[in-house]
């Protein structure tokens, strides 16, 4: 199907270029994803710093910050989420369009940091939302959050339309509503969404 | 519309005369057909091509054009944009998804709210403030140089403003029910 990559550089040099349908696509859709204007803690201010002139997130097409989730493809776990942000968040994320990604900044995004052992915030946004790059670092700096962007384009660039792995839009399987979590007597309920998170839950002083 | 109707029915009656020597040399079909408008237009019936001679020359022709054009390089687009979406939006629609959005927050109650009239009263109250402000600001300016009719104006301006004012306040509008 698709065009051998020593041949596609020889008829290159001759001036003829050769391309699939495919691959059109995505790079049409990893070149302009636009973040969702959201900011939770102190990563957020890394975030903004990477969109402003010096580190120039416009360079990869995600300058666009959507204050809407409707009009937004990507969004952007920048900081701690706290037990009783987690509900809005998920809610946030099931109103985006789709194609939907999800990167995750920070220690406490992607597992609760510093505050793991605290009561009230979550140990990692994965548990309820599919998380597709996560950026260790307290705070990421901005060139981590562009590593996270690059390594988030490189896999929307590998997606095939068609079979395994296909991206989400495509697959009419596909979940496209995520459990929105609710504050019960001592903990979110449920705890976790099985479909994106399936270890058990920890069971601690028993 | 005169002078250029009255253009056109000179023609038509150069038309008729040159017509009527023409007949005698024979002309092609397509010819009698003109001198039959013509003289349609004579006896001031008009008919379908005349009509958009007249029109055309309306000077409200272009502006209507323009009209047009603005309405289908607005609509063009939004059309475009609606066919694209019915064929290939990838939509996985949800209750979540189709609610309101508010930030994150469940919706509470209906978004068509109504004010109290009371609110209303009170804007059209300030109006009285704010046009007195802006007329006696200049006023107090140029004071100085103005004579006794230009004061007794202004006077007369400020009374009627406050009268509508103490309309106001006998009717009890100040009075927050």
């Amino acid at each position: 199907m698709a065009v051998d990559e020593g041949l596609k550089i020889e008829l290159g040099k001759q001036g003829i270029f050769v391309t699939t349908i495919e691959e059109l696509y995505n790079w049409g859709r990893r070149s302009s994803i636009w973040p969702m204007q959201f900011g939770l803690a102190c990563c957020a201010i890394e975030m903004i710093a990477t969109t402003m002139a010096r580190y120039d997130l416009a360079r990869f097409g995600a300058e666009v910050f959507r204050p809407s989730p409707r009009q937004a493809d990507m969004m952007i776990i920048s900081g701690t989420v706290t037990k009783k942000m987690a509900p809005q968040v998920v809610r946030l994320y099931n109103q985006m369009a789709e194609p939907k990604y999800v990167i995750a900044m920070g220690a406490c995004a992607i597992s609760g940091g510093p505050f793991k052992q605290g009561y009230n915030v979550l140990k990692g946004i994965d548990r309820y939302i599919p998380v597709d790059v996560h950026i260790p670092g307290c705070p990421p700096r901005p060139e981590a959050l562009i590593h996270a962007f690059m390594t988030l384009q490189k896999k929307i660039d590998g997606q095939h339309l068609t079979g395994e792995g296909r991206p989400r839009h495509l697959d009419a399987n596909a979940p496209g509503e995520f459990p929105v979590p609710v504050q019960g007597e001592h903990d979110l309920e449920p705890e976790s969404n099985g479909l994106v998170w399936p270890l058990p839950a920890v069971k601690t002083g028993t | 519309m005169g002078p250029c109707r009255g253009d056109l029915a000179v023609r038509a009656a150069n038309g008729s005369q040159n017509g009527m020597n023409g007949e005698k040399m024979g002309l092609d079909p397509p010819e009698w057909g003109k001198l039959l408008s013509q003289n349609m237009l004579r006896t001031g019936t008009l008919n379908q091509k005349d009509s958009i001679v007249k029109m055309a020359s309306s000077p409200y022709f272009s502006l209507g054009v323009l009209f047009l054009v603005a309405l289908g390089f607005g609509l063009t687009p939004l059309a475009l944009a609606w066919l694209w979406a019915k064929a290939f939006s990838p939509a996985k629609p949800n209750a979540i998804k189709n609610a309101i959005y508010e930030c994150g927050l469940v919706s509470k109650g209906d978004a068509w709210v109504q004010f109290h009239s009371a609110y209303y009263l009170y804007a059209i109250i300030f109006m009285i403030f704010d046009v007195e402000a802006v007329f006696l600001l200049p006023f107090s300016v140029a004071f100085t140089g103005l004579g006794a009719s230009a004061c007794v104006a202004m006077l007369v301006f400020v009374l009627l403003l406050i009268e509508g004012l103490a309309w106001a306040w006998v009717k009890g509008i100040l009075t927050w029910a």
